[in-house]
């Protein structure tokens, strides 16, 4: 087992985002993490990534307590742009170079260029679709064991979805694990190998992909609605 | 910890720029004054160096507690915090980053006066002569007396004292963006922690300096202590900054 999360819980104040969340992830596998805004998903990820503190439960990634060596194996990306505002393009990648030893630059300028990016641009003025093919260029060019991505589909057109999936896939086919935050449902249904749907901090449904279309006689979406709608 | 360092320095460096072309100019202005013989000139360059180079000290201070600021309250924490490295070190390179900017303000300080100075000697009548000036127009504009022993113990209680209020500002910018994650008002809180931490550490610091008896040997025992005690409470916040940054920061 890659990851293990055991009665995760975590509290802003008043409001808990995390109810009570009990996940395994195996490695080699493209998980679907499913839900509304607000359902806790992202505050999951972050837990995972070492970016939210004071948590209650466990996190057990390959076998030992989650500690911040892990964060060299674990790829994170943001929903929203997170880049140092005086970077160009360019200086993203010497940055992730110089902090990742799975990072590889000629698979990040391979990226840049399917994405139509130039490395002399600022990473700060790019429109929200370019700046979210900029998250996952520098995301996708670690050779990370673990990707966390939280809604890598956003804020980028239809026609350039099925170029970002088909570069999210091909991370995949190096056996790595990949979690997949998203409200997209349809768009992924098809990559994933299993589903988490969260709801309300917790976890209610979770399995492989053929586990739940055969015990519900359902697909992933229509799943989606039954649980959300 | 030296890659943080890198980028937290990079983070930083326009503003020496502008403190850089700033102290040329008011240098460049002095050497001006020598050669075309107007004491005025001079005299209005020296001071304005002076409080240049204080504005400066006081600036890059606020600066780096600005800087930290911003990297919890945006999305740009995520750069700091998902390399792998602990949050010790993050804050240490920070505070190592804080540190080096504010000895190449004060390099930058150094280097405008030795222009001067140099130029001084070119044109007249040497290094006693120049102290002689320095002193005079210090004392003129300023009123300050130079005491070689009194600068070398301010010198180092400013340091030290500059080290302590860039970490009661992390402390309470931790602090505050730990307890009120999502507040709006969190800025202004940190300023109000920062100045209550920040008079109650003044506090201690007088009424350590107004022990002695009031003779110059005794002052300069107690000045020692406050230095030491100043120390202990900047690494005791620093630890307590990393604590709880390592243990209930969350970005």
């Amino acid at each position: 087992m890659l990851l293990e999360c055991r009665d995760l819980k975590k509290s802003y104040g008043r409001k808990q985002a995390v109810r009570n969340i009990s996940v395994e992830l195996e490695q080699g596998k493209v998980y679907g993490l499913l839900g509304p805004n607000g359902s806790g998903k992202t505050t999951w990820m972050k837990m995972v990534a070492g970016l939210v503190k004071g948590w209650q439960g466990t996190i057990q990634y390959q076998g030992h307590d989650l500690t911040w060596h892990d964060k060299a194996e674990i790829a994170y990306m943001s929903t929203e742009p997170f880049f140092y505002s005086y970077m160009k393009i360019s200086d993203v990648g010497k940055y992730y170079a110089d902090f990742f030893a799975d990072f590889r630059m000629e698979r990040y300028e391979h990226l840049l260029e399917r994405m139509d990016l130039d490395p002399k641009d600022k990473a700060r003025t790019l429109s929200s679709g370019m700046a979210a093919k900029l998250k996952l260029a520098a995301t996708l060019a670690r050779d990370a064991k673990l990707y966390l991505l939280d809604e890598p589909l956003n804020g980028i057109d239809l026609v350039a979805r099925d170029r970002v999936m088909q570069t999210i896939l091909e991370v995949r086919g190096e056996g790595n694990t990949i979690v997949m935050s998203t409200h997209l449902v349809d768009e992924i249904e098809d990559a994933i190998d299993g589903a988490i749907f969260v709801k309300e901090g917790e976890i209610a449904l979770a399995g492989t992909k053929e586990e739940l279309r055969q015990k519900w006689n359902e697909s992933i979406v229509d799943l989606y609605r039954r649980i959300y709608g | 910890m030296g890659k943080v360092f890198k980028y937290e320095w990079k983070k930083q460096l326009f503003s020496k720029v502008v403190i850089g072309g700033i102290l040329l100019g008011l240098t460049l202005l002095y050497i001006a004054g020598i050669f075309i013989k107007k004491d005025n000139l001079q005299e209005w360059a020296l001071v304005l160096l002076v409080l240049a180079g204080t504005f400066s000290s006081i600036y890059v201070g606020l600066e780096c507690l600005s800087v930290l600021n911003k990297d919890l309250k945006t999305k740009e924490s995520h750069m700091l915090f998902m390399v792998p490295r602990s949050a010790y070190q993050i804050l240490g390179a920070k505070i190592l980053a804080s540190i080096c900017q504010i000895l190449l303000t004060l390099g930058l300080f150094a280097a405008a006066f030795l222009a001067c100075f140099t130029a001084y000697l070119a044109a007249n009548d040497g290094f006693a002569a120049f102290l002689k000036v320095l002193q005079r127009t210090l004392h003129d504009w300023l009123e300050l007396d130079i005491r070689w022993e009194e600068i070398t113990l301010v010198i180092a209680e400013i340091f030290v004292s500059w080290i302590c209020m860039i970490a009661t500002g992390f402390t309470a910018i931790i602090a505050v963006r730990t307890v009120l994650t999502k507040t709006r008002f969190a800025t202004g809180i940190a300023v109000l922690v920062f100045l209550a931490l920040n008079w109650g550490i003044n506090k201690i610091s007088n009424e350590i300096l107004n022990l002695g008896n009031g003779s110059w040997e005794e002052m300069l025992r107690y000045f020692w202590v406050d230095l030491g005690v100043m120390t202990v409470i900047t690494v005791v916040l620093l630890l307590i900054s990393g604590w709880m940054a390592e243990k209930k920061l969350s970005v």
